[in-house]
């Protein structure tokens, strides 16, 4: 995966044909994310994209995935972090 | 939400710190590649003495696989908590009796790894919050980091379906086997301590997987092996039809407890995991999971080691939110209920009772076990009956010295019985035998434990009088319920 923009994809064979696409994209070493219908799914930067077209399969973007940390709200405090071992075994007396 | 690498490590030594009889960190022999220090941890019950047989559960191999880390840590919480306070845990609509949990730390030594690779994960936190590999700079690119689920030694640099030599691609396989610090402190685990069951716990999609990951499976063709296949070739097998051997035997158990688990991750909430294959999700080489089952094929002296990769979570409708969604609880309890399910099936009462008596007392039951009853359809019912039973049963026996002394005496009796095939069962061990059964499953016993040990009695009785031989060719030909 180079810089830049980067695309959650899936690919399927043009025109119906039955081409074997998981092998295609193994082929070309992508990063295969699990896909809820068994589709071809995965993270690619453009030049895989022109890479996927040349090999004649059709890729459908399904969402730009910037380069970003972690969404910040997403993280524990480091009160919340320690808070279950408070709850499931309080320490003698009640101290913190 | 989820913790840092830093509150992680800050709660494993808490907990350390807070319970020194059962908790132990374990300093790992390999920073990480960063430099890091990583510890994993250590749960056994306070009376627990010597090397015992472990279960070994890791997490964070995949940095951006967010939730296990955390589900890990909550998990060592737990079964401290229940063993300290006799708290049951309480998982969606699924109970676990702290009678359960503390079981579980008296039979077996638990080691849990909850972040395999801290530089990963706290790049995700900091940088890029889809990163996959370690932060590993590969010479000569620009491109960082290896998988750390394809640098194992298992085909090692094999590239079948989703495996890569290229240091670029998100599955690259390393310069060579182990060559990462955050593999080798899993391999160190596994060599160091007596591990009978492995985990590693990804995301996502909702699968229980066993091996083989590289190939299809068959059971007929021992010839078959992957020890027989060249590694490193960077390219894919040469036979495309090729198949791994697996023995009926292990098949079976990886899809028995493989059902287990899923059972008891669908009481949380009402998820079904699919319970099959690596391979059949797609082809990969180097896999911790497929490598710890490997490892006694490729160096027959090693024990058995069940390995399973568990992929918590469902699609959230897109990747991003897959790996990493805005409320992991609900994912997190199922998939412990799953791992709590799976300790419970690694406990062995021939082991644990064993463990009292002289060293091998009772490797002839094991291998009565394996080498017999695990070669037919009606040996592995039998089989099935006494891991299902062996818990409840095993939790009142534990718990009156009485009954732990007659249980411990009627295995040595079977055990000096099979020393020889025409010995016969008599009376004197199949009436006694009975008795402590009935004696088991009286009071608070669960109708499906109680048919499973009227099944035994019934058989014994049909048993007393023949010999070893005649007995073992009844039971392999006939299971508990007239499997054949």
């Amino acid at each position: 995966m180079t810089d830049g923009f980067r695309f959650e994809a899936t690919v399927h064979p043009k025109d119906d044909l039955a081409a074997d696409t998981a092998r295609m994209v193994a082929d070309l070493d992508l990063d295969r994310v699990p896909d809820p219908t068994d589709d071809v799914r995965m993270l690619v930067d453009l030049n895989d994209c022109v890479r996927l077209l040349e090999l004649g399969l059709e890729v459908r973007l399904q969402a730009a995935v910037p380069v970003r940390p972690l969404d910040p709200t997403l993280l524990m405090s480091d009160d919340a972090a320690s808070a279950r071992l408070r709850e499931r075994i309080p320490p003698p007396g009640g101290a913190t | 939400m989820y913790r840092t690498v830093e509150q992680i490590d800050a709660l494993a030594a808490q907990l350390a710190a807070q319970h020194p009889a059962l908790c132990t960190l374990v300093r790992l022999p390999n920073p990480s590649i960063k430099g890091r220090t990583i510890h994993a941890l250590r749960l056994r019950s306070a009376d627990a003495t010597g090397e015992r047989r472990g279960v070994l559960l890791i997490g964070g191999t995949h940095a951006r696989e967010l939730m296990n880390p955390d589900l890990l840590i909550e998990l060592a919480v737990d079964l401290v908590a229940a063993t300290v306070n006799g708290t049951d845990v309480v998982l969606g609509a699924r109970r676990w009796p702290a009678a359960d949990l503390q079981l579980m730390l008296r039979a077996l030594d638990v080691y849990l790894l909850p972040c395999v690779n801290p530089d990963g994960r706290t790049h995700v936190l900091t940088v890029d919050d889809m990163w996959r590999k370690n932060r590993r700079d590969n010479p000569g690119t620009t491109c960082d980091g290896v998988d750390l689920n394809r640098n194992a030694d298992l085909l090692w640099g094999v590239a079948q379906g989703q495996t890569s030599c290229r240091p670029c691609t998100d599955i690259y396989a390393g310069s060579a086997a182990f060559s990462e610090p955050e593999t080798r402190n899993v391999k160190h685990l596994l060599d160091s301590f007596r591990i009978h069951c492995f985990a590693d716990v990804h995301s996502y999609s909702e699968l229980v997987l066993h091996p083989w990951g590289h190939a299809a499976t068959q059971t007929t063709d021992p010839a078959k092996r992957f020890t027989t296949l060249p590694t490193g070739t960077c390219q894919p097998l040469a036979d495309s039809g090729y198949a791994e051997y697996m023995p009926a035997q292990d098949q079976f158990r990886f899809r028995t407890v493989g059902q287990r688990i899923v059972d008891a991750i669908a009481d949380v909430r009402g998820h079904v995991y699919a319970n099959q294959t690596g391979f059949d999700l797609y082809p990969t080489t180097g896999t911790q999971s497929d490598y710890a089952y490997s490892r006694h094929i490729a160096r027959p002296a090693l024990g058995k080691v069940y390995g399973y990769t568990i992929e918590t979570g469902p699609w959230m409708g897109n990747a991003r939110d897959s790996f990493h969604p805005a409320n992991p609880e609900p994912v997190k309890d199922e998939a412990e209920s799953g791992l709590l399910a799976f300790i419970q099936q690694c406990i062995c009462a021939i082991d644990l009772l064993g463990a009292a008596q002289p060293a091998g007392a009772f490797d002839r039951l094991v291998r009565v076990r394996d080498d017999f009853l695990a070669t037919t359809a009606a040996g592995r019912a039998w089989i099935a009956l006494f891991d299902r039973a062996q818990i409840p049963l095993l939790a009142a026996v534990l718990a009156d010295e009485r009954l732990r002394a007659r249980a411990t005496q009627t295995l040595s009796a079977v055990a000096a019985l099979l020393a020889d095939p025409g010995n016969r069962l008599g009376r004197d061990l199949t009436d006694p035998a009975a008795a402590l059964l009935r004696d088991l499953a009286t009071g608070d016993v669960a109708d499906d434990v109680a048919d499973d040990v009227r099944a035994v009695i019934t058989r014994l009785e049909r048993l007393a009088g023949r010999t070893v031989e005649e007995s073992l060719r009844d039971l392999m030909g006939e299971g508990p319920r007239g499997e054949s």
